[in-house]
């Protein structure tokens, strides 16, 4: 009970970093917040026009097709990619007061995460616009977001460890985010892969996120019970991990920062 | 409930300098090239053993890379011992004069909240105390200003009202008052005192053996990392005094 008590006065702690951060990132630039939602809104364009006018891919309501995966595949990219430098970055509080430091990799991923939640309007606003279907299967939002969220954490944890130690990941992860991106079926559909690779796809965590949201906001239909188990899966199956290695390296990052 | 603040048991603490810094995956490769990898150990601390009773005050003397520090860090657990174990009761204020803890590009006034915070405080809290806190370290003109255009005698007279302005069990000082001035470190001394009459448990490093006196009930000496004497402070700083002039 004690322990817990430990714990729960560190909260402060990360509501004030959270918050320290999202101000830093936006108090800079003239339009501020605005950027969340524009950044998304205007990336998704020129990917359409790429996509949907120079390459003649026929995907109906592309836009929304294309946004949700973007959203979900960003959140992944964008927390884990801070968290790997989470612990170096905040070197200056671990050299000089003792914090759980699991902290440090949190706020990074509630951080991405408030990113998206602001994205999300970007979303909703082309949904009304180009008329795409708002369902009661919305209601599911909340559930995809929390399972998304535990993978990404269990995904940060490892590379907050291993981004400690070899500085060098930082652009191996940079290169491997983008392989990953393309592997996601974020600008196409998944049915041009050769189904002799499609087992690769089928591996690939992200693409059942993003799968779960394409049926929720681009279909609008109930996510597949099927796909809903496998995303569990890999949510709980990478917090679990993620947690086992951080836990039996983080005496040792003093060492490193 | 026990009486004791803080017990330390056959404390060890090993650095292997070879693998200290070596975070690129080059220096990696040309350490495992050369063989130098699981070599190199430095042991900074060598089985220390002490307790301090809650309200009592510590004081560590010894030359540069005695490990004072080091053990200080172990008992803020900011670092764990490779061997031994260090035990602490209540809430730990670590002051440390080379890692103040801000972030420097904000402002005094967002550093109070965010160190309040690190340490587990409220912003309620911190709000009663901030008018307290910056009337002590002499501020009043620079609240909004960013903590990197300070002076370094400005930050760390900064991070001592934080420290010692909270509530606080075990206030851990590491050459806190090298910087200051003589009229801050005489308000500073006066404050430790109270602090000490209000029952906080002190632990305190300073090259100046007065100051240790002054501070301090017991103390110890550290040379290389092992326990060359515990004592009170006045004997243990006469021996280390004349050491040095050995």
């Amino acid at each position: 009970m004690l322990k817990l008590e430990n714990e729960m006065k560190y909260f402060e702690f990360l509501k004030e970093v959270v918050k320290r951060d999202i101000k830093k990132k936006y108090y800079k630039s003239a339009l501020g917040v605005l950027w969340t939602i524009l950044n998304p809104l205007l990336s998704m364009l020129v990917m359409t026009f790429v996509f949907s006018t120079l390459f003649q891919r026929n995907i109906p309501n592309y836009p929304i097709y294309l946004l949700c995966g973007q959203i979900i595949f960003g959140f992944i990219n964008s927390a884990s990619r801070q968290s790997l430098s989470s612990i170096v970055s905040n070197a200056g509080y671990i050299r000089s007061i003792y914090i759980p430091k699991y902290f440090f990799v949190l706020s990074r991923v509630i951080e991405g995460f408030v990113d998206m939640l602001f994205s999300l309007i970007a979303l909703v606003l082309f949904m009304i616009f180009t008329g795409a279907p708002f369902t009661v299967n919305l209601l599911m939002l909340p559930l995809l977001f929390i399972l998304v969220f535990i993978f990404t954490l269990g995904l940060s944890f490892i590379l907050a460890t291993y981004g400690t130690f070899l500085r060098d990941l930082q652009h191996l992860y940079g290169i491997f985010t983008t392989l990953w991106m393309w592997l996601s079926a974020i600008f196409y559909p998944v049915t041009i892969v050769p189904s002799g690779y499609r087992f690769v796809f089928d591996l690939n965590p992200a693409i059942h996120y993003i799968g779960i949201m394409r049926s929720i906001c681009y279909e609008g239909t109930l996510p597949s019970e099927k796909s809903l188990i496998i995303a569990t899966c890999y949510a709980v199956l990478m917090l679990i991990l993620g947690i086992s290695v951080f836990k039996s390296k983080e005496d040792r990052f003093f060492l490193y920062v | 409930m026990s009486d004791t603040a803080i017990r330390a048991e056959n404390v060890s603490m090993m650095f292997n300098l070879s693998r200290y810094r070596e975070e690129r995956l080059k220096e990696y490769v040309i350490n495992l090239l050369k063989k130098k990898l699981f070599f190199d150990e430095f042991w900074a601390l060598q089985d220390i053993s002490f307790e301090v009773k809650k309200g009592d005050s510590l004081g560590l003397v010894g030359t540069n890379g005695s490990g004072k520090t080091t053990l200080l860090k172990l008992i803020a657990g900011i670092m764990k011992p490779t061997k031994g174990s260090v035990v602490t009761e209540g809430s730990i204020a670590p002051l440390f004069a080379m890692s103040s803890g801000f972030d420097s590009s904000l402002s005094a006034r967002e550093n109070i909240y965010l160190v309040g915070a690190m340490r587990g405080f409220s912003k309620e809290y911190m709000r009663k105390r901030f008018d307290e806190i910056i009337d002590f370290a002499e501020l009043e003109n620079f609240v909004d200003v960013p903590v990197k255009n300070f002076s370094s005698g400005m930050s760390s007279r900064l991070a001592f009202a934080i420290a010692t302005l909270v509530r606080t069990d075990i206030l851990i000082a590491d050459e806190v008052l090298a910087v200051g001035d003589a009229k801050f470190r005489k308000k500073s001394e006066d404050r430790m005192a109270k602090m000490r009459a209000d029952g906080t448990t002190v632990l305190f490093v300073s090259h100046s053996a007065g100051q240790v006196q002054k501070v301090c009930k017991n103390a110890i000496w550290l040379d290389h990392g092992k326990m060359m004497m515990s004592g009170s402070s006045a004997d243990v700083c006469k021996a280390y005094a004349e050491h040095c002039k050995a």
